[in-house]
């Protein structure tokens, strides 16, 4: 039965990757059909800047991805196992930054660190006679340190319960073997994490390789250019599918030997089962005078990833218009001028609605069918299983507009074609690897004995699976619902091509100011946005005690 | 120098009292904490380990304060200087055996060669040479435990503690490995801390043995005492083979008593007098089935403590035989093998002699 | 589906060998399917004609457009903007109802051809500036000629010009003095500028590409054109694929000059006090905003009728009332070149052909020689 559920859900996810491989082979420009060609290919490999373009896309996808997650792990186990205080502020403070929208990220920290006309280079320079220009955005540490922010919340969620539910015998019996806190923590707690940590970094990598709002906006005027511009240029330039699936085969090519990477180090998956049958309660560190010093350090994030950001946004959607004199002189000069012009927006409201709803439903179909599917893997001794790994992450590796090209393909002729449905199976595809890996990595640390026990007192497969299994999953599952929540409530490049009349999506609507060099109003579009989803985040955790966590 | 000294030692989690005022010395040897779960005996175990912290009490290990909640001393657990034997191993799953047993030495920053002779050394002791590089997940269960013992005596500590550690193999292995644990300390020549609950593991393994109940240590003797003369009515019915039964006492003669059994339709026992007891009390006796003679012809004139009963079945329980025994309103199961000189029996079931010797019979009067 | 997927595909198979041998589409015969070469200036009697022109075809074709029921809109166009003009049309033509979907230029395209080869009828307009030609070289369009034709000043007799993109040379007032501003669009080219110029990335087929497409045709001159190229290259500034948020940084003092901004972006920003103007001396280069009714148009008279209301003043004054540009010659407005512009200004017109169809070969041919060495 689980077998049968993966094989429906990777087919579903496998058609439209299908479909679009078929067109690199297949279409010349404005997506004719030319027959089996391999035109497309040989342009690709005809590429003279094919090999600087793969090293930047590299540099700044490990760059973030590193930072990101590395950053994320240190949270998750600063907010787990330590004494910090403030228990309660700590454990929500790395949650908000997740809620911040990705253009809105860049605008901020454009106007940031925007050599010239930046914020804080002329703070500098007004309070500290720096002249200067320490920062830059159009760099590629620029691009790192705001990609490389919006990496975090995955690793944060993905090792937040592995922290959390770590044997705590594993690090008595070190302290007995003579090793102190700082030691066991280094050689024992850190190294089990592993598993949890690649699944993390590697998702991570993989978006940064498709990434394309922060090389484009940050990166092209510092003349860093990244490999996915040549996928959009073939499509904005030429207009040609074919070539356009063509250059993401390359991109197919280095996620699967990214894949193929993690499976190896991760192949001796029981080595890591660290959550076992006994009941236990983890144990807190206490890390004396550090503990200030850690507090300080998630104060920080919170302050970098979301607060600073946010009070930019704020100012920019209440001046008339943004450099550093008249962003300074605020509130004196405050206008409300475009929060009236977003509220009378005609499809604004619709669209919030739609992508509230579609949200929810995609957050729990895909990480019940990722975890369904990682049941299948590692949990039932189907033959072949290996390749649902493959097939699970897939979507990952395609640029969202070559993905949604093979999906509007799909459903062409079909009822679903133009309706919500569409939308909300494209999303479902998009965020499926999301919840797949995250349902990997943590059944991966489940030890074979928990589901064996109950094989023994005669279980089939669905009581493992309800009774077991998804129980104890619960603490990651959370975080994975509330990630991809959240991803896809801001989702803007699977949506733009399936949405389409009276189906607004609200993410969309907001962006299209950003297109049209409308800042100001997207500002407050994206303030009202992230208000939205602050509050609805801080019902579902204190009204209804929804746990991101054990 | 007592190995151990335990004194006033408390704790109590949320309502539950876990340690009620433990206090006691252990010279040195093999010591077990023996008691049903949630009787504390792993709380005091994690205490003396410097796992957990007391509320009240201290601890001391060869003579030196470990944990004193008074004088606000606690050393950590990694400055204690013992080894500790997990209920699940609590092997390292990402290093190899080689590793999980050096991982200590290595701490100590002692030279690669030291460090390899002791590894390999710790691992021949407990049978496991040419496994060094093999990870745990692909031992069994008992070699897994093996190399924990390996690990904690590979840093040769003064005390070595033992959480439990055969409860995850089977009846046969737990056997073996019971003997084996305790011939592996006294070669290495160090005191052991040894938690069960299982009253024959802990009476093959240790010198000396505290039962618990509830926080509170019921007796605190050698394994043949407690067995002959259990202190304390739980005590009696923790032990195996042995009946508990209610009983008055007759009279008190010298150094032996007489007690009326009702479960025995009143039937009267002789046995070793209490220490405090008179007439008209109340008692509980101890029998141990294991020193019952049993037969089908009546004994000889003078036997002591006849019964008459009747046999309702016997079971074959592999070298074994059960003879079950009504007496009165309870059933006596005396287990013989085939060379058992207490039993002589012939045909099948009806008519059964028991025959109970006074130093079989312990009486408890509980104040 | 299967079955006219391949007959779709099989045909386009035809029509792409077509295509390709000759890179001159031969599928529509009769229309000459390039734009005319000039602008046209105002004629005493054009509006007059043009006007009752409109009125006669209006009324032929609002009964049919309104037993249609419907018409379907793709527009690249701000959904407010959208939301206005449709607004407008369906109080002008009750019984009509207007719906539209909004998205960029290579996603508009893709919907489109995607749509046509599955033999979909899923669109009546297409309301944009890069698309409408594109899909016409591969067949999507259905060739219409306004009867308006004679007031607008850039037209095209198979695609509707209903408003017009036009590039002005824009400033930050605060960044740099009028009299160190640059003379005209060459002279941007000029080294004194370097470090001052936000340039917007020639080879991305925005408005920098198609001024080029606009000024190689004016100079006629190869010479000419290559030195500008090489200048620009030599300003040797980064390069942005947005105008809008190039602008943004022009705005914010991070460059001074703005290479290209739009005009009607540069008089919105002036109208709330912004530090923007634009040189009123340098010709602006305009370039074509069209509706084009797709081929397979379910509702082709609404479509029709909705393109000739467009350019009727008044759809004008409705698109002009959400802030774009006219694409008549005897519009009044702001952001028209008469009242923008001093009086005999020459606007520097988009025609190339083969820019409009396939910018990239006509980037590979004449700019990136230069452009990328």
């Amino acid at each position: 039965m689980p077998l049968l559920a993966s094989v429906i859900v990777g087919g579903a996810i496998i058609t439209p990757i299908v479909i679009v491989l078929v067109k690199s082979l297949s279409t010349g420009r404005l997506g004719a059909s030319v027959g089996f060609t391999v035109a497309n290919y040989l342009r690709v490999f005809g590429d003279r800047d094919i090999l600087p373009l793969l090293n930047n896309s590299i540099l700044y996808a490990a760059g973030s991805a590193l930072l990101g997650t590395g950053l994320g792990a240190l949270l998750a186990w600063i907010v787990a196992r330590t004494n910090t205080p403030g228990k309660a502020l700590v454990e929500l403070m790395p949650l908000y930054p997740i809620l911040m929208p990705p253009i809105m990220k860049n605008i901020a920290w454009i106007l940031l660190l925007a050599p010239k006309s930046g914020i804080l280079n002329n703070m500098l320079q007004e309070y500290f006679g720096i002249e200067a220009q320490i920062f830059n955005a159009f760099s590629m540490a620029g691009m790192v340190w705001v990609f490389g922010l919006a990496c975090v919340p995955l690793g944060y969620l993905f090792l937040l319960p592995v922290f959390l539910s770590f044997d705590p015998s594993l690090e008595e019996s070190a302290y007995i073997a003579g090793s102190r806190p700082v030691h066991t923590t280094l050689r024992i707690t850190f190294p089990l994490a592993v598993p949890a940590f690649l699944s993390a970094l590697v998702l991570n990598f993989l978006r940064g390789l498709r990434s394309f709002e922060t090389p484009v906006l940050q990166g092209t005027p510092g003349n860093i250019n990244v490999f996915v511009s040549r996928v959009y240029d073939s499509m904005a330039l030429e207009f040609n599918t074919g070539l356009a699936t063509a250059y993401s085969v390359v991109l197919v090519v280095l996620s699967v030997i990214t894949l193929v990477f993690y499976i190896r180090a991760t192949r001796f998956s029981e080595r890591y089962a660290t959550i076992t049958g006994k009941g236990y309660r983890v144990k807190v560190l206490d890390i004396g005078i550090w503990k200030y010093v850690t507090f300080l350090a998630v104060f920080l994030y919170f302050l970098v990833g979301i607060a600073i950001p946010f009070v930019v946004l704020i100012v920019v959607s209440m001046i008339p218009y943004f450099d550093y004199e008249t962003f300074m002189k605020f509130p004196s000069n405050m206008v409300l001028s475009n929060y009236y012009k977003v509220m009378k927006h005609p499809s604004f409201i619709t669209g919030l609605y739609n992508s509230l709803v579609l949200s929810i439903i995609i957050a729990l179909s895909t990480v019940l069918a990722g975890i369904v599917m990682a049941f299948t893997i590692y949990r039932t001794r189907t033959y072949g299983a290996k390749v649902f790994e493959f097939i699970g992450t897939l979507p990952l590796a395609f640029p969202p507009l070559v993905l949604s090209v093979g999906l509007v393909i799909v459903f062409l002729g079909t009822p679903l074609y133009n309706s919500l449905w569409a939308l909300g199976l494209g999303l479902f595809v998009a965020y499926f690897p999301y919840a797949f890996r995250n349902a990997s990595g943590s059944i991966v640390n489940i030890h074979k004995e928990l589901d064996e026990a109950a094989w023994v007192h005669g279980a089939k497969w669905r009581h493992v699976f309800f009774k077991i299994t998804l129980p104890i999953l619960k603490p990651s599952v959370g975080g994975a619902l509330f990630y991809i929540f959240i991803e896809a409530i801001r989702n803007v490049d699977v949506a733009v091509l399936l949405t389409s009349p009276g189906h607004e999506y609200g993410p969309v609507t907001l962006f299209e100011y950003f297109r049209v060099g409308q800042w100001a109003e997207a500002a407050a579009g994206g303030v009202i946005y992230l208000l939205i989803l602050i509050v609805a985040v801080s019902v579902a955790k204190f009204a209804f005690n929804l746990k991101f966590s054990l | 120098m007592a190995i151990l000294k335990v004194q006033g030692l408390i704790k109590a989690f949320n309502d539950v009292t876990a340690l009620d005022n433990i206090s006691f010395e252990f010279e040195k040897g093999i010591l077990s904490f023996l008691g049903p779960s949630g009787c504390g005996k792993t709380t005091l175990l994690r205490s003396i380990a410097g796992l957990e912290v007391p509320d009240a009490g201290a601890i001391s290990i060869a003579d030196q304060v470990q944990t004193s909640v008074e004088d606000g001393i606690l050393v950590p657990p990694y400055a204690r200087k013992i080894g500790f034997v997990f209920q699940n191993y609590a092997l390292w799953p990402h290093m190899t055996v080689y590793s999980n047993v050096a991982f200590g030495l290595r701490l100590r920053k002692l030279k690669k060669e030291e460090i390899n002779q002791k590894v390999l050394s710790a691992l021949e002791l407990v049978g496991l040479q040419g496994r060094e590089e093999r990870y745990p997940s692909q031992l069994s269960g008992g070699q897994q435990q093996r190399v924990a013992l390996a690990r904690s005596l590979a840093l040769e500590p003064r005390l070595i503690l033992l959480d439990e550690p055969l409860s995850n193999l089977d009846a046969k292995l737990r056997e073996e490995m019971r003997v084996e644990i305790r011939k592996l300390i006294k070669k290495v020549g160090i005191s052991a801390l040894y938690v069960t609950h299982d009253q024959e593991e802990a009476f093959t393994i240790s010198d000396a043995v505290i039962v618990m109940e509830a926080g509170k240590i019921l007796q605190y003797a050698a394994p043949d005492d407690i067995y002959n003369h259990p202190a304390h009515s739980f005590v009696a019915s923790f032990i195996g083979h042995a009946m508990l039964m209610d009983a008055k006492i007759v009279t008190v003669q010298g150094s032996d008593c007489v007690v009326t059994v009702p479960d025995f339709n009143g039937a009267t026992l002789v046995l070793p007098a209490p220490k405090q007891g008179a007439a008209g009390d109340a008692c509980k006796i101890v029998i141990r089935t294991t020193e019952i003679r049993l037969s089908n012809e009546k004994f000889p004139e003078g036997t002591d403590n006849v019964l008459e009963g009747l046999m309702t079945s016997r079971e074959h329980r592999g070298g074994l035989l059960d003879h079950r025994v009504q007496v009165g309103s309870k059933e006596i199961v005396v287990t013989s093998h085939k060379l058992c000189p207490l039993i002589r029996f012939n045909g099948d079931g009806g008519k059964t002699f028991l025959s109970i010797d006074k130093s079989a019979i312990s009486i408890i009067v509980d104040p | 589906m299967k079955k006219s997927t391949t007959m779709v595909t099989a045909s386009l198979i035809l029509a792409t060998i077509l295509l390709w041998q000759g890179g001159q589409a031969a599928e529509k015969p009769t229309k000459d399917a390039a734009p005319k070469a000039a602008p046209k200036a105002a004629a005493p009697n054009a509006t007059a004609n043009a006007a009752k022109a409109f009125d006669t075809v209006s009324k032929e074709l609002y009964p049919k457009a309104k037993q249609e029921g419907n018409l379907i809109i793709y527009s690249v166009w701000d959904v407010e903007h959208l939301r206005g003009v449709t607004d407008a049309f369906m109080k002008r033509y009750p019984g009509i109802k207007a719906t539209y979907w909004q998205g960029r230029n290579p996603e508009i395209v893709t919907r489109v051809l995607t749509e046509f080869q599955g033999g979909q009828s899923s669109v009546d307009v297409i309301l944009s500036d890069n698309a409408p030609p594109v899909i016409r070289a591969a067949g999507g369009i259905m060739p219409y000629e306004t009867v308006q034709k004679d007031v607008l000043v850039l037209h095209d007799p198979t695609l509707a010009t209903v408003s017009l993109q036009i590039q002005a040379l824009s400033y930050n007032t605060k960044k740099i003095k009028p009299a160190d501003l640059p003379k005209s669009w060459e002279d941007v080219a000029n080294p004194k500028f370097k470090g001052l110029v936000a340039l917007d990335d020639p080879m991305r087929a925005g408005p920098l590409s198609s001024m080029l497409a606009g000024l190689k045709e004016q100079w006629k001159d190869e010479t000419r054109f290559n030195n500008f190229v090489k200048g620009l290259k030599a300003l040797n500034v980064p390069v942005h694929k947005s105008t809008s948020a190039m602008f943004r940084l022009v705005i914010a003092g991070e460059y001074a000059i703005c290479m290209p901004a739009l005009l009607h972006d540069v008089f919105e920003e002036k109208a709330k006090g912004t530090p923007v103007d634009y040189i009123k001396t340098v010709p602006p280069v305009v370039f074509p905003r069209q509706a084009g009714i797709y081929v397979k148009a379910p509702n082709p008279s609404a479509a029709k009728l909705f393109a000739e209301w467009a350019i009727s003043t008044e759809g004008q004054q409705v698109i002009d009332s959400v802030g774009r540009e006219s694409s008549r010659n005897d519009f009044k407005s702001k952001t028209s070149i008469e009242s923008a512009f001093p009086k005999g200004t020459k606007p520097i017109p988009v025609n190339d052909k083969l820019f409009l169809e396939d910018p990239k070969k006509w980037l590979d041919t004449y700019v990136k020689p230069i452009w990328e060495g």
